[in-house]
Order: C-alpha cells, then structure tokens, then sequence
C-alpha cells in the first residue's frame, strides 16, 4: 500500500513538473523574453503535426526521419558495444594487454565525432558504414571504460576463492569478473546510447539525405525553429525510450545483484 | 631534468608566438593601402563615432568590400568601429541579426531568403551575383568529361548523359538549386540523378578522395590550382546556365530606428560602393584586393594563394549604386505579382525552394506583400545624393 502510494506521488510529481515546464517555456516564447527566435511548445506540437504527413523543409517525413536516424545510430551503437565492452573488460583484467592497447586507446579518447568526418570520407566513403563509425568512436569510449573499471573493481576475496577451487585466470575471469562488471557495463551502455544519439547531427553532416540530425540542420537552413526544436525533442523522447528499455534488460540479466 | 624539458618547451613555444606576431606586424605595415584611401577621400566621416557589430564569411566576394575598407583604416577614418563575426552561413548569420547579436549581416541567397520569409532582416543593397563561382566537376575520365556542350542548356551532356548520376552537393544551397535548374533544362529533375547531400567543405575531400561521381563546389574552392592539377573538369557553371544568385547586405528595424547605427551603415554602404568602384578601375586593384583578401584568410587558416584569389575574385559581378537603386525601384510584373527587380530576381530559387517543400506559396506572398519594408531604398537614396 505504502509503495503504491509512493509511486503514485512520484507520477504526479513528475506530471507536475512536465506542466511547469511547458507553462514557463510558453510564458517565455509568448513575450519574447528569450528573443524572437523561440517557438513555443504549441509551435513544437504543431511542428509534430505537419510533419507527420508533410516533407518540408527537409525533404522527408518525421517517421523516415526517425528510421534513418535509428539505423545509424543503433549500428554505430551495437559495433561500439561488441567492440568496446570486450576490449575494456580485456584491458581491466589482462595487465599487459592493457599496457598495449591503453596508450592508442588514450590517444584516441579525446578525438571529437566531427574529426573524423574528413578521415572517414577518404577511408570508407559517405554511405551509411561512414556514418555509423562517426557514432562508433563516440559510443565507444564509454563502453570502454566503463567495462574497464567495472571489471577492476571485482571483489578480490571472490578471485581469491575461485583460485583456492583451482581456477584458472580465464576461468575466473568469464565467470567471476564479467558478472561482477555487469552493472558498470549497463552503465556505459547507457552513456553511450546517448552519446550516440547526441552525435547524431554530426553524423549526419557527412552525407544525409533524411534523418534527425539532417532534419535539424535543414530546419536551421529555412528559419524553422519550431522544426529544430522538435528534432531535439524526439531526440531526446527516443534516448528516453531507450534508457527506460535498458533498464528492464539490465533488471532481468542482473536480478542477482551486484557481485 | 623533465622539468628543464618542460621549462625549455614552454620557453619556445614563448617565443615563437613573439617572432610569429613580429613578423605578422611587418607584412601588414608593409600594405600600401594609398590607392584605396583616396578612392574614400570625398567621404565626410561621422558625426557621432559608433560600432557596427557585421557577421560575415571570411575570404567570399561578398566580404571583399567591407573588408578593404576596415583593413585599409577607411572606416576607421570614418569613425566607425566594426565588430567582426564570423559566420559559416547566410542562415545562420540571419539568426544572429534575429537575436540582436548583430547589426550587418553580408549573405548569400540562403540568407537573403530566410530574413525575407520571416519578415526579420531588410535587405540594404545587393553586393554581387555569385553564379559564377558555383559549379560542378567531373574526373577527367568521367564520361561527362567527354560530354557535348549543349549551347541551349548552357552545360555538358544530354538528359541520358546525367541521369543516375551520383551527384555530391550541400542540401538546400545554390548548388542545389543550380543542379535542379540545370536538370529542368533537360527535362529532368533533381529524382533522375542520385543526390548525395553533404556540407561543401566535405564535397571538396570527396572530390580529392575520389569518392562519387560529380561534385558541386563553390566560391574559392572552385580556383585551387588543385582542381585543374588533378584533372577535374567543370560541366556546369552558374553563369553559363543563365541563374540569379544574389549576395547582399542585411540589417534590422532596431537599426534603423537607432539614428547613431543608421548613420554608419549609411557611412559603410559608402564606403562599400566606392571599394567596389575602385577594385573595378583596374587590374591592378583587383590583384591588389586579391592580395588583401589572401592574407586575411592566411589569417584565419585557410589555405589559398594570391593568384587563385585574384582568379576568384575577377569572377564575379559585383553591383555598383546607380544598378542597385535600379534594382530596389524599377517595378516589374511576373506570375507572382508586381515587385521591384530586387525581388523578381529572387523568384527562381523561390520556385526551386518551393518545389522542393523548404518554402511554401505563402512564404512567398508574404515576401511580396512586406516588399517595401523589406528593401530599404531610403539608404541608397541618401547616398545617392
């Protein structure tokens, strides 16, 4: 009963606080008070609504948008998850392979998404692989480290009592360090879902022909805030969607709990 | 020991970026601007001194003018502090005017068209026609390359010549459109090529990367020696294709209303039509601008030579005063209404943009409607007199 009553104050928290914000930033559009260039949320809404059935000004409607953006991003996303998230938990565990790799990896690190776009044309060309490495080198780095430190801070007293059942080291690795890592992996996941929604508008400036990132800086071409602003918004409606399904997977495969 | 290193590096670095400004200092100092100071003898200054906040794209044609007359001190002469932003496009500078972030903005069409729409931005004159410096290249063993000059179409090849085309262009810009317009031509539009949409400085690696098939480039891009070094050939230029691509200076009412900014924009278009007289008078001024305008973008990182500048900026029209108080009162009638040329000029890439859904009909009537307190002809008269 407690908890219902609980979770029914957190929804209505969370309802009030959404009213809030869309009255403020109404108020604010209304008067200009942020300057002329703000649509309001009724703009934004109306925005939704046009291009639901209408291509301009970028082209193509929100739901090709969206599919192109989700194919670029989820792409660049899953090669930065299969590739990350074994080499972090590779370099956390395995100390000379961490000496190898660690000094390219750290070089790497700070490199912007926009940097590559140059390299990338040259390299791969503007098709969809070239965009989905553009979303790659940014979700990378998270699931990187996180697996990395996820891994490092694995209980010494549970290695120590797999070596005393005689375990070998790749043994306790796969069954005692990667469960233990789970929850920082979950983790990175998370922040390299929204890095790679969040360096979508740069990937798309390589080549795009449809897009949320695309539709954004068209919009932006046209004098159409309403429709820069609505891009952000289903952006940021999808990276939601995303983390809230991360969760449930994260819920199922880590029911145990933290090792 | 690390330490002495370290001490030692930062010590160069130190004095490097001394040696660097000194010897900035002396090629500047060594600039005679003297020819061009008196082109701006006759200009009285003002009476109250102001600063003029312009965004602008470093290294265009449409910046020469206002260039030259900041860097040769004439408008500093004039009592006129100029503010310099730079801006990567005409759009992008409207916002800034939008927000009040700027007093001038010099733009393209892109721009021209976004102030216009949103009724935002009133057009003070135009600069120059940038049809010249857009065009599209091929391989030397493209098959375009060995095309027929079509004299009617203005361009290389025929319609099965170009359709399927893979073709790399910025989406939304004048390159677009030259490319829409060229195909109509044909009988084609922009669905029988292959688009490929890209920001232009991502063409150009493209292009030099081999990847694609054509490649729209613009302004100095298209006069890098490299172009020619490499065997890329020209099948499309604005000019020759016969369209209207038009630069200009922007403003808003705030401006206007404040009579100290007025002024100095008055003082700056003054300036600015008596730069372009003087770059029009000879060769030898032209390659002089060149060479200012080379050393700016030197500046500012961007890699072009004198010679490729002075080939850039030769090819362009620039608009003196007595053809823009034509183009702002001469009135003419077309499918759209009546207007002033200033506006009937802009209707082709409106048709273009409305085509291709970036504008509506509306977008244009409005246009059409607010002609008047979009174009401000009272700044040209006054100069005029």
């Amino acid at each position: 009963m407690k908890k219902d009553e609980s979770n029914i104050k957190y929804v209505f928290l969370t309802i009030v606080t959404f009213i809030i914000f869309f009255l403020t930033w109404q108020l604010l559009a209304e008067f200009d008070i942020v300057g002329k260039y703000m649509p309001s949320p009724v703009d934004v809404f109306r925005a939704f609504v046009f291009k639901l059935s209408n291509i301009g000004p970028d082209g193509s409607l929100l739901s090709t948008n969206i599919l192109t953006s989700l194919k670029v991003s989820l792409l660049g996303f899953s090669v930065a998850v299969v590739i990350g998230i074994p080499l972090g938990l590779f370099m956390g565990w395995y100390r000379l392979f961490d000496r190898i790799v660690k000094t390219l990896f750290e070089l790497i690190r700070p490199i912007p998404a926009v940097a590559w776009i140059p390299l990338m044309i040259v390299w791969v060309g503007v098709g969809l692989t070239a965009k989905a490495l553009i979303i790659f080198f940014a979700a990378f780095v998270p699931c990187v480290i996180n697996s990395y430190t996820g891994i490092r801070q694995t209980n010494p007293a549970l290695i120590n009592v797999a070596k005393t059942y005689g375990a070998s080291n790749f043994y306790t690795f796969l069954h005692v360090g990667v469960p233990s890592a789970i929850p920082m992996i979950f983790a990175g996941m998370r922040v390299a879902l929204s890095t790679s929604w969040g360096t979508l508008v740069a990937a798309e400036m390589l080549a795009a022909s449809s897009g949320l990132g695309y539709m954004i800086s068209m919009a932006r071409s046209f004098g159409r805030a309403d429709v820069v602003v609505l891009g952000m918004v289903v952006i940021g409606a999808l990276g939601y969607i995303f983390t809230l399904l991360f969760s449930k997977i994260e819920s199922v495969i880590n029911k145990g709990g933290t090792v | 020991m690390k330490r002495k290193i370290a001490i030692g590096f930062v010590t160069t670095l130190m004095l490097s970026a001394c040696v660097t400004n000194n010897i900035a200092a002396e090629t500047k100092a060594a600039d005679d601007f003297t020819s061009l100071r008196e082109a701006y003898a006759d200009i009285e200054p003002l009476t109250d001194p102001a600063t003029i906040r312009y965004i602008g794209t470093i290294g265009l044609q449409l910046s020469a003018p206002i260039w030259l007359a900041y860097e040769s001190g004439g408008l500093e002469d004039a009592g006129i502090t100029l503010d310099f932003t730079p801006a990567s496009t005409g759009p992008l500078s409207i916002e800034a005017l939008t927000a009040g972030e700027v007093d001038l903005v010099g733009t393209g069409i892109g721009g021209i068209a976004v102030g216009t729409i949103q009724g935002t931005a009133q057009m003070l004159c135009y600069i120059n026609s940038e049809a010249s410096v857009q065009k599209f290249y091929v391989a030397g063993d493209s098959p375009l390359a060995d095309a027929e000059y079509n004299e009617e179409t203005g361009f290389y090849g025929t319609a099965e010549d170009w359709k399927g085309r893979e073709v790399y262009m910025p989406a939304g810009t004048t390159l677009q459109y030259l490319m829409g317009y060229s195909m109509n031509k044909l009988g084609l539009s922009l669905q029988d090529i292959t688009p490929v949409y890209m920001d232009a400085n991502n063409v150009n690696t493209a292009m030099y990367a081999g990847k694609g098939e054509v490649w729209g480039i613009w302004n100095y891009l298209c006069y890098a020696a490299s172009v020619e070094e490499n065997g890329y050939v020209p099948v499309i230029e604005g000019d020759d294709v016969g369209i209207y691509l038009m630069t200009a200076y922007c403003t808003n009412d705030k401006v206007l209303d404040d009579p100290v900014k007025r002024a100095a924009i008055e003082k700056i278009l003054e300036y600015h039509f008596a730069t372009i007289e003087w770059m029009k008078e000879s060769e030898e001024n032209m390659y002089f601008a060149s060479e200012v305008m080379q050393q700016w973008c030197e500046e500012e990182g961007l890699d072009i030579s004198v010679d490729e500048m002075h080939r850039y900026m030769s090819d362009s029209t620039f608009f003196g005063l007595p053809e823009n108080i034509e183009m702002w009162t001469e009135e003419v009638t077309n499918d759209h209404g009546t207007m002033i040329k200033a506006l009937d000029d802009l209707q082709g890439i409106m048709d273009f943009y409305v085509e291709q859904g970036n504008y509506t009909e509306d977008d244009r009537a409005a246009m059409i409607e607010n002609q008047n307190e979009l174009f401000d002809v009272d700044i040209l008269n006054a100069i005029g007199q």
